[in-house]
């Protein structure tokens, strides 16, 4: 173990970090822009149920893929990084729900969305860059 | 050291409800024009009007950019005056900027919330880039 290098990426770490404080404001300023559209927007039939429900799926996804991102950086794992960025294809797919495909889209929603898509971004970004350096230096 | 470290979070958070708010702010652009008009108002003071919004938000964001690189670049990140004031200088903005939106004020008055809540900030911020990848010291 002497002498060997770090490879954890710093930047993706806080990423990582800032990424799961702002998905705690999303995910709070989602439920209450569903409040505020219900109160005043007529939901036509269950659309609200589903979009109840994708939030919490969204929340799910991204908490674990935070937690097993963060731990497989931290412990130089491939697999976990993988997993992670498998987790991420997911979590894209369901903002890009929010952005585009939810019943009532507000500018809130497409800014909220917007921001966290462009940290996602980043995250996928410096995850293959952290996954590349790790599988170029363990023997699996 | 509890406090010093929950001042990073409380940090991005609001300089992205400060972003969020200002992103808003270009969409809705034509309402708050028109509060600073007077009641006949011509094609030419509506166009100027709106430039100099328009001028005014676009510093604001690359003040933004500024600050977010002197932030997650670790320049500024663990400088608690720089992140105290930061705080204070965005959250302010956030309150101003909800009841301007709301309250559709004068857009004069964005030009004092532009000076202090922005452009202060981003001073301090670069004073403290230039102190750091400079003279290798922070404050």
């Amino acid at each position: 173990m002497q002498g060997k290098a770090v490879l954890s990426s710093l930047t993706l770490e806080i990423f990582f970090t800032l990424n799961a404080y702002y998905f705690a404001l999303f995910w709070l300023l989602e439920i209450l822009l569903f409040v505020y559209k219900a109160e005043i927007l007529p939901y036509p039939g269950t659309n609200i149920a589903l979009d109840i429900v994708l939030i919490f799926v969204l929340a799910a996804i991204e908490v674990l893929r935070i937690f097993i991102g963060s731990k497989g950086n931290l412990t130089e794992h491939s697999l976990s990084t993988i997993i992670s960025l498998v987790f991420l294809a997911c979590s894209v797919v369901l903002v890009i729900y929010f952005l585009l495909w939810q019943t009532y889209v507000m500018r809130a929603d497409v800014v909220l969305c917007g921001i966290l898509l462009s940290l996602q971004a980043v995250e996928f970004l410096f995850s293959v860059v952290a996954l590349c350096s790790f599988s170029r230096n363990t023997t699996l | 050291m509890k406090a010093f470290k929950s001042l990073i979070p409380a940090r991005f958070l609001v300089l992205v409800a400060h972003l969020v708010i200002v992103i808003t702010m270009f969409w809705s652009l034509d309402q708050n024009i028109q509060a600073c008009l007077p009641v006949s108002y011509t094609t030419d003071q509506y166009s100027s009007q709106r430039t100099l919004l328009i001028v005014l938000l676009s510093i604001t964001l690359g003040m933004f950019l500024l600050e977010l690189i002197g932030f997650v670049g670790g320049f500024s990140m663990f400088n608690s005056t720089q992140s105290l004031l930061s705080i204070g200088a965005h959250a302010g903005a956030c309150v101003a900027l909800s009841f301007y939106l709301f309250d559709q004020w004068d857009c004069g008055l964005y030009g004092y919330i532009f000076g202090f809540c922005s452009v202060l900030p981003a001073v301090t911020e670069t004073t403290v880039i230039i102190s750091v990848a400079a003279f290798k010291r922070g404050f």
